[in-house]
């Protein structure tokens, strides 16, 4: 159990506050029936209400449970009890009490409830005569909605970029709601965003033309769909909008293998805060992307911790290439590895990416494992350079830069990151057989080691 | 260049910019490689078409992406990586307290961890580089290590004075004041000739807030070799340079000013010689104090003011008398007259001019601290019926010129000494004298404090404000035992009961950082 250091608890808090808030709780004084098994660690903790709150942790599989009414999770009971046991000294072993217990199987019932309702397949069978009107209806409005945009792009390079440029926001914001209205929201989200970037990047000519020449592509696409290898066919289905039903997928034979979490990301997208977690199968190699999303004050979950090692059966997306899963069912949790295992120098990550590219023209962000590299500063910015002299930039938005110059020093780094043809954006960092991630410590940015 | 050598997107996009109604597609194909170009296709718009080669020809660009070679071989000159750098848990804690928790703490975590010898991991130094004032990471240069001067070499905003690196006299002309600061504070302590030469070379071009900054910096540890450029500063155009030049030529007792000073003040002063016989020694020997004439042009370069300041009230004459007893050893008189220091004072405060002689008298041994001087004066200060203001400002500068150990045993004399009629001045001195407590201070305020607690009704009161002020400086083991203590009797819903949680999260935090640091 060593884990659990308080500084792994630290990073699990949604932010500082949380961190100071645990740290209140995480005294013995306050708490009753502290105890701990192998997998569990559970307590009463005396807060603001007449009852205590009842506290249990699952240590292995990172799942927890209070009684507090707290939105914000993990509560401060969960990270202060965490703390306590991540001492060594607070939290003695013994048998779990009735409330641990009984959660506990529950969790277990509930696992296996999910299992077998996937494996009965006379689930609910829709009316597939009713599905295919609606599929047909629906194929209709989209191929009206992309004659609408072929025209509208056609007219933005008649009329000139610049003149485009000069458009208020609303300009874009009603082709994208008119995409919605066709029911092409992917397509509607790349019209938003590339109305965005228009406005703000100072490289916005060819990025403004890049944007419209993929839009061009992807009418052409859609509209020749059957002359496509069947993975790009259904790439090209998804960033139209059609989304694949997680049910159906859910049904699917996946993968099994023990998955190593090797990257962790979280973004806002409009509305909603998605987590990107990145697994590779330490037996087949394979790669695999694990999205969740919250939307307003709901945490994000906490299914994955960085290093974990988890042995469980993903099932992948339809997708060239096939990378976004969902995991369908988790046999169990081996002990953390932090460290990589086959990294690849620039030229192997720019050869696969390049192959990539050709499979798929739309191809966005790419993982890879690169090493070794060393970091170097030229005019103000990092670049990473691998033993063949061959170097490639780290974006600017990146800012661990000189964090990241004084880890190394005169060694050098391997790093997880994501590759988008001119940038490498590093997620997981290894030097000197620890990994590092880039952190935010209220505003200022760190890298932080992962306990 | 011509026309074919430009990239083919970027030809695509020179047109798009213009709109294809204005600019027509060129000759040439717009693809990036003759063989994409769609063979026998059916005919398109010409903005289809150029679309379509744009999108073939981003790709193609994005597959083949390679940054320049340039400069930036692997740095062979990093310095060696440290046997037992800090724990990660102290760089985290410290990024807390940048990030603005208990942000008071900062000196404390840097001298805390200079005690360790050890330095912080360096990939937290561009963190630190970023937010900690030069002045407190020039104080704390071992705790970053030397990767930060190799990390400072790289990146133009950074200034790290390494110790064992030489300083160009090119950054004493050109840096920013800020910099020039720590630079001439790091040449000081190795050079001091270098340090008044750098000063010279620059002093009439310097602009007046310069030169006041700079004499501050002299101030650390000013010495007889000094003199000369301070002789010369007290011609210097601005009014709070020439003060500060006589005030540091003030503490050089050996200086010309001093005995010039001296030469003016001698005669004015008398201490009655012993009285002779057992019953004579019992007899109090009174001091005789004459007041000198309007201080002259020379005396008026020396530091001697003629008006006094509107706020002070005070005579004319004994103004001039005080500033001038303000500027001399108080151990002259002791060697002049034979006698110690409260016999002396003793003297003094039996004059017409009392208040003006303590006053003075304080000022001096601020200026030339001696133990004997700031324990006898304090003690008169606690027990004179002066305002509470007064007392503690004075007790406050007193204690502030001594070095942090004797300013301990200064404040714990007296507190021994104290009538527990004094214990609240004491409890109001505590909140402005910046110390780290010992236990028996600690103990000696959180009694008070606990008193406090149990006596007041009011839901607002000084010493609760000022708590937070205690939680940083009371000793960890006893404040925390006494902040549980509190805790468990003062329940939820008790007035003081927020005041006191955040006393007990201040000492803790402290009590983790000290901890960390250890790891």
């Amino acid at each position: 159990m060593g884990e659990w250091s308080t500084q792994r608890v630290e990073q699990m808090a949604p932010d500082g506050a949380a961190v100071k808030a645990a740290q209140s709780v995480a005294r013995p004084a306050k708490w009753r029936g502290l105890g701990c098994t192998d997998r569990l660690a559970w307590g009463e903790c005396q807060g603001s209400g007449k009852d205590p709150y009842q506290v249990r942790v699952d240590l292995i599989d990172v799942n927890f449970k209070c009684s507090c009414p707290s939105r914000k999770l993990p509560c401060k009971h969960t990270l202060g009890l965490l703390l306590l046991f991540a001492d060594g000294k607070s939290v003695p072993p013994g048998t779990p009490p009735t409330f641990v217990e009984e959660w506990s199987a529950n969790r277990a019932k509930r696992a296996e409830t999910k299992q077998k309702k996937e494996a009965d397949p006379a689930a609910s069978a829709p009316d597939p005569e009713a599905k295919a009107k609606r599929v047909e209806k629906r194929e209709n409005r989209i191929g009206a909605g992309l004659e609408q945009l072929e025209t509208w792009i056609t007219d933005i390079v008649a009329q000139g970029l610049a003149a485009t440029r000069a458009q208020p926001p609303a300009f874009w914001a009603q082709m994208a709601a008119r995409l919605v209205d066709s029911q092409a929201a992917g397509l509607a989200n790349r019209v938003q965003m590339l109305g965005d970037r228009a406005l703000s990047s100072a490289r916005w000519q060819p990025e403004l033309l890049r944007g419209l020449g993929e839009l061009q592509m992807l009418i052409d696409a859609y509209r020749n769909l059957e002359a496509l290898p069947p993975a790009l066919a259904a790439e090209v289905r998804q960033m139209i909008g059609w989304s694949q039903a997680q049910d159906e997928l859910r049904e699917r034979t996946g993968v099994r293998d023990v998955w190593q979490v090797i990257g962790r990301r979280q973004a806002q997208d409009q509305k909603l805060r998605v987590q990107y977690t990145w697994l590779r199968g330490s037996r087949g190699g394979q790669q695999a992307l694990v999205l969740e999303f919250a939307a307003g004050p709901v945490p994000l979950p906490v299914s994955y911790t960085l290093g974990q090692m988890v042995d469980a059966e993903m099932v992948y997306f339809d997708g060239c290439p096939s990378l976004r899963a969902l995991e369908k069912l988790r046999h169990g949790v081996e002990p953390r590895r932090l460290a990589f295992v086959d990294a690849t120098d620039i030229a192997g990550m720019q050869g696969a990416y390049s192959a990539a590219l050709a499979a798929n023209p739309w191809l966005g962000k790419s993982p890879a494992v690169l090493g070794p590299v060393q970091p170097v500063i030229d005019a103000g910015r990092l670049f990473l350079r691998d033993a063949t002299g061959r170097r490639i930039a780290v974006p600017e938005s990146f800012a661990q830069q000189w964090s990241l110059l004084a880890l190394a020093g005169a060694d050098a780094l391997q790093l997880f990151g994501e590759w988008d043809g001119f940038e490498f954006d590093p997620l997981t960092i290894e030097c000197r057989g620890a990994w590092y991630t880039p952190a935010q410590i209220a505003a200022l940015p760190v890298l932080s080691k992962v306990a | 260049m011509s026309a074919a050598n430009i990239p083919p997107f970027e030809r695509l996009a020179a047109i798009a910019t213009l709109g294809t109604r204005r600019a027509p597609l060129p000759k040439e194909s717009p693809w990036p490689d003759e063989s994409l170009a769609p063979a026998g296709a059916e005919p398109v718009a010409r903005e289809t078409c150029l679309l379509r080669a744009a999108a073939a020809g981003a790709i193609w660009e994005r597959a083949g992406t390679r940054a320049a070679p340039g400069a930036g071989a692997a740095p062979s000159d990093f310095p060696a990586h440290l046997a037992q750098p800090l724990d990660e848990s102290a760089g985290w804690r410290l990024a807390r307290i940048l990030g603005g928790e208990h942000t008071h703490l900062l000196i404390e975590w840097f001298e805390a961890a200079a005690a360790t010898g050890r330095s912080l991991p360096p990939h937290w130094l561009p963190m630190v580089l970023n937010s900690v004032a030069t002045e407190v990471r020039a104080g704390f240069g071992s705790v970053l290590g030397p990767a930060a001067a190799w990390l400072a070499e790289r990146n133009p905003r950074w200034l790290v004075v390494a110790a064992d690196t030489d300083i160009a006299d090119e950054r004493w002309q050109e840096g920013s004041l800020d910099e020039r600061r720590v630079l001439l504070a790091a040449i000081r302590k190795r050079d001091r000739a270098r340090s008044l030469a750098w000063l010279r070379s620059t002093w009439e071009t310097d602009a007046p807030e310069a030169r006041e900054a700079f004499l501050t910096i002299l101030a650390e540890e000013v010495g007889p070799d000094d003199e000369s450029f301070l002789e010369f500063a007290l011609d210097d155009k601005r009014k709070a340079v020439r003060v500060a030049a006589a005030d540091l030529l003030a503490r050089l007792p050996e200086s010309g000013h001093a005995r010039r000073v001296l030469a003016r003040l001698e005669s004015l002063i008398e201490l009655e010689a012993p009285h002779g016989g057992i019953l004579g020694k019992l007899r109090k020997r009174k001091l005789r104090v004459d007041l000198p004439a309007a201080p002259d042009k020379a005396a008026q370069r020396d530091g001697i003011e003629a008006k006094p300041p509107a706020s002070r009230k005070i005579g004319e004459r004994a103004f001039w008398l005080a500033q001038m007893l303000a500027m001399v050893p108080p151990a002259h008189w002791c060697r002049r007259f034979d006698c110690d220091a409260p016999t002396l004072l003793d003297a003094a405060l039996a004059t017409d001019y009392a208040i003006e002689l303590l006053s003075a008298f304080t000022e001096a041994t601020i200026r030339h601290p001696q133990d004997e001087w700031s324990q006898a004066l304090a003690r008169i200060w606690l027990e004179s019926s002066q305002e509470m203001p007064a007392v503690i400002t004075a007790i406050h500068d007193l204690a502030k010129s001594v070095p942090h150990a004797q300013r301990v045993v200064l404040i714990e004399q007296q507190l021994r000494d104290t009538k527990p009629a004094n214990a609240d001045y004491f409890s109001h001195m505590l909140d402005v004298i910046e110390l780290r407590w010992n236990a028996a201070i600690t103990k000696f305020a959180l009694d008070n404090l606990a008193n406090l607690v149990a006596h007041s009704k009011e839901n607002w009161s000084r010493p609760r404000n000022s708590l937070d002020a205690w939680a940083r400086r009371c000793d960890i083991g006893v404040g925390m035992q006494r902040a549980t203590a509190l805790l468990e009797k003062y329940g939820e819903g008790h007035h003081w009961r927020n005041a006191l949680e955040q006393f007990n999260d201040i000492v803790a935090f402290r009590a983790a950082m000290h901890k960390e640091l250890l790891k």
